[in-house]
């Protein structure tokens, strides 16, 4: 009698499991696609014709139509062009200049006590200035000096606003490496320099990959610098997006097909590197 | 040993960030006590002191606000809401996405899409696509259950804005939120199991003490990062109606294009520069107080 | 390592080079457009047929808030993003004086005698070409001129069995849209530019202001925006567009009014008179179902409508060679031929420049258009150095020719929005406007 109570017990037990598993997946999965779905529609229309996209359904027949007048624009690939420039350039400018600049931050000798620590927050504190507030001298200084009608000028800014970021996430990676390598390492006679290349940065180089990935994003992404200092030569791809928000007679398949390419670097891009993009902030998290 | 110098490693890096940041926002400030019209060339530009500031701070007539404060006032309710939302919610799907469900994976990678998406895409297709009262998703299923569907855009423009700000941050507070759970070690767990926890304890009395790091920094990142917010305002409301939908970005770009005024202009970013100053360091400071 | 972040460096700086130095070998140069169907046709156009040697025309279609905003600053701040700066007469007439625009005189001494006789410039509109010059030297050429007028759906009258008169009244307009208006059957009433903005909502609401007898300023530069006569005009305006007019009051510029009267679900369309093509062309549902009548009147019985063109002007500080080619692009823009190809490949009049040059009415499936008739008695009707009923210390139908107008108007049609969805109380909307107006007055040293 016991044993067959027992069994019922764990039965039903499995059962309550099962049900359990098949609830929260049900919730998680209708959760998930309700929550992506605005992006779901504009990539399905797309693939529609202007007049099918004109009133919201899931139901059409699909065509290349739009997609091929969409990529015939040679307009587009203007700022395809210079959004790709830009993340390129600038991921790796501000690696250049931000991975020594992390490295001697956190193994440097400095002559006086507080220094490492006044320049690590002071680079921190530029992460928190918001463009508006250089806004006015960047424009001005780009139009004397011409620098809006080459993508230099744009590189520049953004380079000036993300090494930061860099400096910020490496220095935590770099805090993670033990003083003893280093010390060891001092020992055998390296330079800084080849301490830096042979030691340090093949022990972080998750880290330095996430920390790319994350600027490549933000700089894919970024359009207030992006709208106002350029020209029709230097613009990219959020601000040719931005002048979709007015009708421009029947455009809606247009629109999506146009904003399907331009978000799906981005995407695919953090998809696939989902893991180490977390890895890399949230060690900066526990370091605080 | 060698002497190490280390100057060289640091000084192209901090000679770059100070030159594109620092110094602009210097010259912002000086620019910010000059009248200084450039649709009026005519008129010369002359120093003019705090002008400029009080032309915004000065209360005439205590009983209309002045349209500064109002901004002020909707720059906060934006970042408070917005934030507040992302972590509670943010939270609440992390939780959701902890468990080992069958393609959990898949699950999160379309949670984690709207991250990566563009601000100004975001915002075209939600006008577009879905809010627009009568070719949008909203209109059109508004209509179909027999209301009226009411524009969104013009009569609730901050519900919208902060609603598409969350929208686009709450991936990126999962992100790091479900960081911290999954470091969370099973040992733990099991024996939370074993102790007899149920689900609320566990989660609210252990987990969310553990992960209030991570947390921490999510809410720091995403207030930085809301308050620069300009792109999603501009292509959705324009800040409209009236100046309703407006924050102090905002209104600083129209001080710049619209009314060409870059000594107003320049008063308007500093004076923002200091509020997010103040305001990052409250919140850092708060949330260090209470443990959090 | 440090030979390979040498190469590295290298590699990347190299890259850098070739990319700008690229940019400068054919001689480029950069216009911005307004979005708006006239000059998304051109840009058509200009792509598939404008070929000069050795120049490449950089055309982009911006939204037209932008499209000022980004103009303006550039042109104060001395610029070259942009060689041709597409404006109108608003700001023609300060930028000449700034000497922001280019004197084009010298261009057209320049030219060949047997161009400059093909391009007769006498054929140009005089109204257009003088309110973009000073004392008589051109510093733009006007692409296209409008006026605003009525347009309204034959059908949708028809079904109610209503007619529209020459020349309404605005009290009349209110009716008729109420008749029309059903939203069970999604038909909008009258539809209207609702997104602020001095040049989007600004335009019809200033000519609706000045119809019902108000005015911004007296002759001393007081501002007069709290009178009864303005009051019931932004009472109008609101009126129309609750009761009758679109549900997205706030987000239609004239792109979504457009759309939406061409696909016949709205009644009447009080807009510029260069839209009229737009509904007579291909991929309208009211094509030839279009009738048209005079911009309405109420307390002043003439000249309430506005007037404006689009115009193309030459940045100063560009180089010679680009400005030189800009020209040879305006002159082709604005010639008889341009005219005569844009009426021959799309004969609904729908790509053409109106209001520009007299010849163009005279081409034969131009003068046929429905809307030809009514947009030359428009074009007559307006004078824009009276506004008013009564006189003032300015000039400009729907807007006031000061430089601070840009931001005082666009702030008054911020206002009008918060009123229009009530937000605020039309005595705030009225004082804060009020308050804007005498600052302005004030800063910039108009009152004396």
């Amino acid at each position: 009698m016991r044993a067959n109570q027992t069994l019922s017990l764990q039965r039903t037990a499995q059962i309550k499991k099962v049900i359990k598993m098949v609830a929260l997946t049900v919730t998680i999965y209708t959760l998930a696609i309700l929550y992506f779905s605005p992006i779901l529609y504009m990539l399905i229309s797309g693939f529609k014709t202007e007049y099918q996209a004109v009133s919201p359904s899931f139901v059409f027949t699909p065509t290349f139509e739009t997609y091929k007048s969409v990529l015939s624009d040679p307009s587009l690939y203007g700022y395809l062009g210079n959004s790709i420039f830009q993340v390129l350039a600038s991921s790796v400018l501000c690696l250049l200049l931000g991975l020594p600049a992390a490295f001697a931050l956190a193994f440097g000798n400095f002559r006086k006590k507080g220094t490492r620590d006044k320049i690590y927050m002071w680079f921190l504190t530029t992460i928190l200035l918001p463009p508006v507030a250089v806004l006015i001298p960047l424009y001005t200084w780009f139009h004397a000096w011409q620098l809006n009608t080459t993508p230099l000028g744009l590189l520049m800014a953004y380079v000036g606003f993300h090494v930061p970021i860099v400096v910020w996430m490496l220095y935590s990676f770099f805090a993670d490496v033990p003083t003893e390598i280093m010390e060891a390492s001092e020992m055998d006679g390296c330079t800084r320099f080849q301490q830096m290349m042979h030691i340090a940065v093949p022990l972080v180089r998750t880290g330095i990959i996430s920390a790319c990935l994350l600027v490549a994003v933000f700089i894919w992404n970024e359009f207030f610098l992006g709208f106002n200092l350029t020209g029709n030569d230097t613009a990219t791809l959020p601000v040719y997006m931005s002048r979709f928000r007015e009708q421009q007679g029947m455009f809606i398949a247009q629109l999506s097909a146009s904003s399907t390419i331009a978000i799906l670097p981005a995407i695919v891009v953090g998809w696939m590197t989902q893991k180490s993009l977390v890895k890399g902030l949230t060690l900066g998290a526990v370091k605080g | 040993m060698k002497k190490k110098n280390d100057w060289p490693f640091i000084l192209p890096a901090i000679f770059v960030v100070a030159v594109m940041t620092q110094v602009p926002f210097l010259l912002t400030v000086v620019y910010s006590t000059l009248r200084w019209n450039l649709a009026r060339p005519d008129m010369p530009i002359v120093f003019s002191g705090i002008d400029n500031y009080l032309f915004f701070l000065k209360i005439p007539d205590f009983t209309v606000v002045p349209e500064f404060y109002s901004i002020v006032l909707q720059t906060i309710i934006v970042t408070v809401v917005a934030l507040v939302i992302c972590t509670v919610i943010g939270f609440l799907f992390s939780i959701l996405l902890d468990h080992p469900i069958p393609g959990v994976n898949i699950a999160r990678t379309l949670i984690m899409g709207p991250f990566f998406v563009m601000s100004t895409v975001t915002g075209v297709i939600w006008k577009t696509t879905i809010l627009n009262t009568t070719f949008g998703w909203y209109g059109v299923l508004a209509k179909s259950i027999g209301l009226a569907p009411v524009d969104l855009l013009s009569y609730y423009p901050l519900p919208v804005i902060i609603f598409l700000f969350c929208w686009q941050w709450i991936p990126f507070f999962v992100l790091i939120i479900l960081a911290g759970l999954q470091g969370i070690s099973g040992e733990l767990v099991d024996s939370m199991r074993i102790d007899g926890l149920n689900w609320w304890q566990s989660t609210f009395r252990v987990k969310l003490p553990l992960i209030m790091n991570h947390i921490r920094v999510a809410v720091m990142l995403g207030l930085v990062f809301i308050v620069k917010e300009f792109g999603l305002i501009l292509v959705t409301t324009a800040g409209g109606p009236g100046t309703r939908s407006y924050t102090l970005p905002y209104q600083v770009y129209m001080q710049i294009f619209s009314a060409s005024n870059v000594g107003r202009a320049g008063a308007l970013a500093t004076m923002t520069v200091v509020l997010t100053l103040l305001a990052v360091n409250f919140v850092s400071k708060s949330m260090k107080k209470n443990n959090l | 390592m440090k030979r390979f972040a040498t190469k590295l460096l290298t590699a990347v700086l190299l890259a850098m080079f070739l990319f700008v130095g690229t940019q400068g070998f054919a001689q480029t140069i950069n216009i911005a457009l307004a979005n708006n169907p006239i000059s998304q046709a051109l840009n058509k156009l200009a792509k598939e047929k404008y070929k000069a040697a050795g120049v490449t025309v950089n055309i982009a279609v911006l939204p037209e808030n932008d499209l000022r905003q980004k103009l303006t600053t550039e042109a104060s701040t001395g610029g070259t993003s942009y060689d041709m700066f597409f404006i109108g007469p608003y700001e023609a007439a300060s930028w000449a004086k700034n000497g922001w625009l280019e004197n084009l005189e010298p261009y057209f001494k320049a030219m060949p005698a047997a161009k400059l006789t093909a391009y007769d410039r006498p054929d140009l509109i005089q109204g257009m070409v003088g309110s973009l010059a000073v004392k008589g030297q051109s510093y733009a050429l006007p692409f296209y001129g409008e006026s605003s007028f009525i347009m309204y759906n034959k059908e949708l009258f028809a079904a109610k069995g209503l007619t529209m008169p020459a020349e309404p009244t605005w009290d009349q307009i209110y009716d008729l849209a109420k008749k029309i208006n059903d939203p069970a059957k999604g038909i909008v009433g009258m539809t209207m530019r609702g997104a602020p903005g001095w040049g989007m909502s600004g335009a019809p609401f200033v000519t609706i202001v000045n119809a019902f007898g108000g005015k911004f300023y007296d002759m001393k530069w007081n501002a007069t925006v709290d009178t009864p006569e303005q009051r019931a005009a932004w009472a109008m305006y609101k009126k129309v567009l609750r009761d009758a007019g679109q549900p997205d009051i706030l987000s239609y510029t004239y792109n979504e009014c457009i759309a939406l009267m061409q696909s016949g679900k709205a009644g009447i369309y009080y807009d510029a008179t260069s839209i009229a093509p737009a509904l007579e062309g291909a991929g309208s549902k009211v094509q030839g179902k279009v009738g048209y009548a005079m911009a309405p009147h109420q307390k002043m019985m003439t000249n309430t409508s506005w007037l404006w063109n689009w115009a193309m002007g030459i940045n100063p500080k560009s180089s010679d060679a680009k400005k030189k080619a800009t020209f040879d692009f305006m002159v082709w823009a604005t010639s008889k031929e341009y005219a005569k190809m844009s009426v021959d490949l799309d004969p609904t009049g729908s790509s053409t420049p109106p209001a520009a040059r007299t010849s163009t009415y005279a081409l034969p499936a131009y003068s046929k258009t429905p809307y030809a008739a009514m947009t030359v008695k428009a074009l007559k009707a307006m004078d824009f150095t009276k506004p008013t009923i009564d006189p003032v210390p300015y000039v400009g139908l729907q807007y006031i020719a000061i430089p601070e107008f840009a931001d005082a108007g666009t702030q008054m049609t911020q206002f009008l929005a918060d009123y229009v969805v009530d937000k605020i109380t039309l005595d705030e909307a009225i004082k804060k406007t009020n308050d804007v107006f005498n600052q302005v007055a004030v800063d910039g040293g108009y009152r004396k």
